[in-house]
């Protein structure tokens, strides 16, 4: 059974996310509600609702999917690999200025093949997303495939949706219709006017915040749903909270995604490195509420407690990503970061006559998705952060041995959990309090009914 | 022969445009008239907001009809002129311009 504790001070707080309950309860009402499921004692009448709740079926736990690819999660679209910033920390494995753009008829068979496939579904949903390097970086590519949906969609009565991940350096024209023909734009900036500069410089070496903020502030003005993805890096953990003001005060965005910096080849050289786990995860709460406070949604990718799943990201979803050469692939990333992973994440091919998906390579990534991952067995997140990047997280080390991600997940999807309940000010005492953030990030399981869980 | 001096068209002022999921709706409100707009015709305008030049429109337009390029230009021209006699579209210098 999912159901879990954690000690927060000197409560506990119990998740079940198949039986939608969360509930923060002393020390002894936790040892009635682990007796009551254990059958040793009747619950006493404080805690029986919980154990009854707890008793009675639950949601089933997300599985794979399996058979036919009739229902893809969405067609994304890989313009082109190239890109107009010199981000500090970005790593692909592509030229900048030199990386090819996708071909207008590949766009167009990608589509026909995506269109096709919903059709013999009969499903009515059209989902686009664009992906790069910059996706505007070929831009006519984009204006194309958006043009080219909605000419498609219409006489079958369907709308297209469009979301775009974006840095946002393009014309206050270009942006106004981006405005108006895309549903989401999830728009990378890391800060205010310094933070943005040192970490995402354009490539010509110049600035781009004056222009990405200008082109915010017009999205923020439309109807559509903007996300902010803000790159946290050592140098700016502990300037969340002022990042989240800032944000707030200048823009309207429905949600603001903080991402720790990843390391890579370059990133260090240029002096910018993770940020400690838990002062990231601290600075997190604390940027939450006040984000919160103006009605936007602070997001941690692995944390997303709003649903249960297998796969944290498209892979597994039956997600269709075309890059430029027409290879279709599950992931968005490039194939030599699944291969050094020893994945293979190639579902098939843009063809002529439509999408030639290899039905076998595909069952192989949708379990590839729910395999069994030994260092989740038994914590809290596992069925909402789902051991996170299939490429760049490995998750087969013994249960309960975390890293840095993993510490990351569980702070901050403890105090989620606690807001949800109205605990702020519990969540705020708790971040002060070393040592019991340590004891819940470092707990080697959360199972409540565990022999090794110890209350 | 083609004009060597490409000609600018825009909207006039009292000329107002919302794309409401692939189908454009244009009000003249000098005019009082509503047009809409769907199918290549929303394609096109959408592309002219973007100030592309009717080359770069008809070789979007070839690629999303899947003619050729001449076909493109020849369909092009034809809602161009019309959008012209419905005064939605006016030459650079022309009134508003």
């Amino acid at each position: 059974m999912d159901i879990f504790s954690i000690p927060i001070l000197d409560n506990y707080l119990i998740y079940a996310p198949l039986h939608h309950l969360v509930t923060l309860v002393n020390r002894q009402a936790a040892q009635d509600i682990r007796s009551g499921l254990r059958e040793e004692i009747p619950p006493p009448d404080a805690v029986r609702p919980i154990v009854q709740k707890l008793r009675a079926p639950g949601d089933a736990p997300p599985i794979a999917r399996s058979g036919a690819l009739t229902d893809p999660a969405f067609l994304g679209l890989i313009t082109t690999r190239g890109c107009n910033l010199a981000c500090r920390y970005c790593d692909f494995p592509a030229p900048k200025n030199t990386s090819p753009a996708m071909e207008l008829g590949m766009a167009r068979r990608a589509l026909d093949g995506y269109f096709r496939r919903i059709q013999e579904s009969g499903s009515h949903r059209v989902e686009v997303h664009f992906f790069g390097g910059e996706p505007f970086f070929a831009e006519s590519v984009v204006h194309f495939a958006v043009e080219y949906s909605a000419l498609r969609a219409s006489p079958l009565g369907m709308k297209p949706t469009f979301e775009v991940a974006t840095n946002g350096l393009f014309g206050a024209d270009r942006c106004r219709w981006i405005a108006d023909r895309f549903d989401t734009v999830v728009l990378s900036l890391d800060g205010p006017e310094d933070i943005q500069e040192r970490q995402r410089p354009a490539l010509s070496g110049g600035g781009t915040f004056k222009a990405i903020v200008q082109n915010a502030k017009i999205l923020s003005e439309g109807t559509v749903d903007l996300a902010i993805r803000v790159c946290v890096s050592d140098a700016t953990v502990d300037r969340m909270e002022e990042i989240a003001a800032w944000i707030a005060g200048e823009f309207r965005p429905s949600s603001v995604c903080f991402a720790p910096l990843t390391e890579t080849s370059v990133s260090r050289p240029a002096g910018l490195c993770p940020p400690p786990a838990w002062e990231f995860a601290r600075n997190f709460h604390r940027a939450s509420g006040i984000l919160e406070r103006h009605g936007i949604k602070s997001i941690l990718s692995t944390a997303d407690l709003s649903r249960c799943r297998v796969s944290f990201c498209p892979v597994g979803k039956d997600a269709f990503i075309v890059s430029p050469d027409g290879s279709i692939d599950a992931c968005y990333l490039f194939p030599e970061d699944w291969q050094a992973a020893g994945l293979n994440l190639r579902l098939g091919k843009v063809m002529p006559d439509g999408l030639e998906i290899d039905a076998g390579a595909a069952q192989s990534v949708r379990d590839l998705a729910a395999r069994e991952k030994t260092l989740c067995a038994d914590c809290l997140c596992r069925l909402h952060c789902a051991g996170g990047c299939h490429v760049r997280h490995d998750c087969s080390a013994p249960a309960g041995r975390y890293d840095d991600l993993c510490v990351q997940t569980r702070l901050i999807t403890a105090g989620m959990l606690l807001r949800q309940l109205g605990q702020g000010e519990l969540a705020e005492a708790w971040l002060q309090n070393r040592a019991s953030m340590r004891t819940v990030a470092l707990q080697k399981t959360d199972r409540l009914l565990d022999e090794d869980f110890r209350l | 022969v083609k004009n060597p001096t490409p000609t600018r068209l825009h909207s006039p002022e009292t000329v107002r445009w919302v794309n409401d999921g692939g189908v454009i709706l244009v009000v003249d409100e000098r005019r009082q008239s509503c047009h809409r707009l769907e199918g290549e015709e929303a394609a096109v305008w959408s592309w002219l907001t973007l100030s592309y030049s009717t080359e770069k429109i008809s070789a979007l337009l070839s690629a999303a009809k899947g003619i050729s390029p001449a076909e493109a230009e020849e369909s092009l021209g034809r809602i161009l002129r019309k959008w012209s006699d419905a005064e939605l579209l006016a030459p650079d210098g022309g009134e508003n311009g």
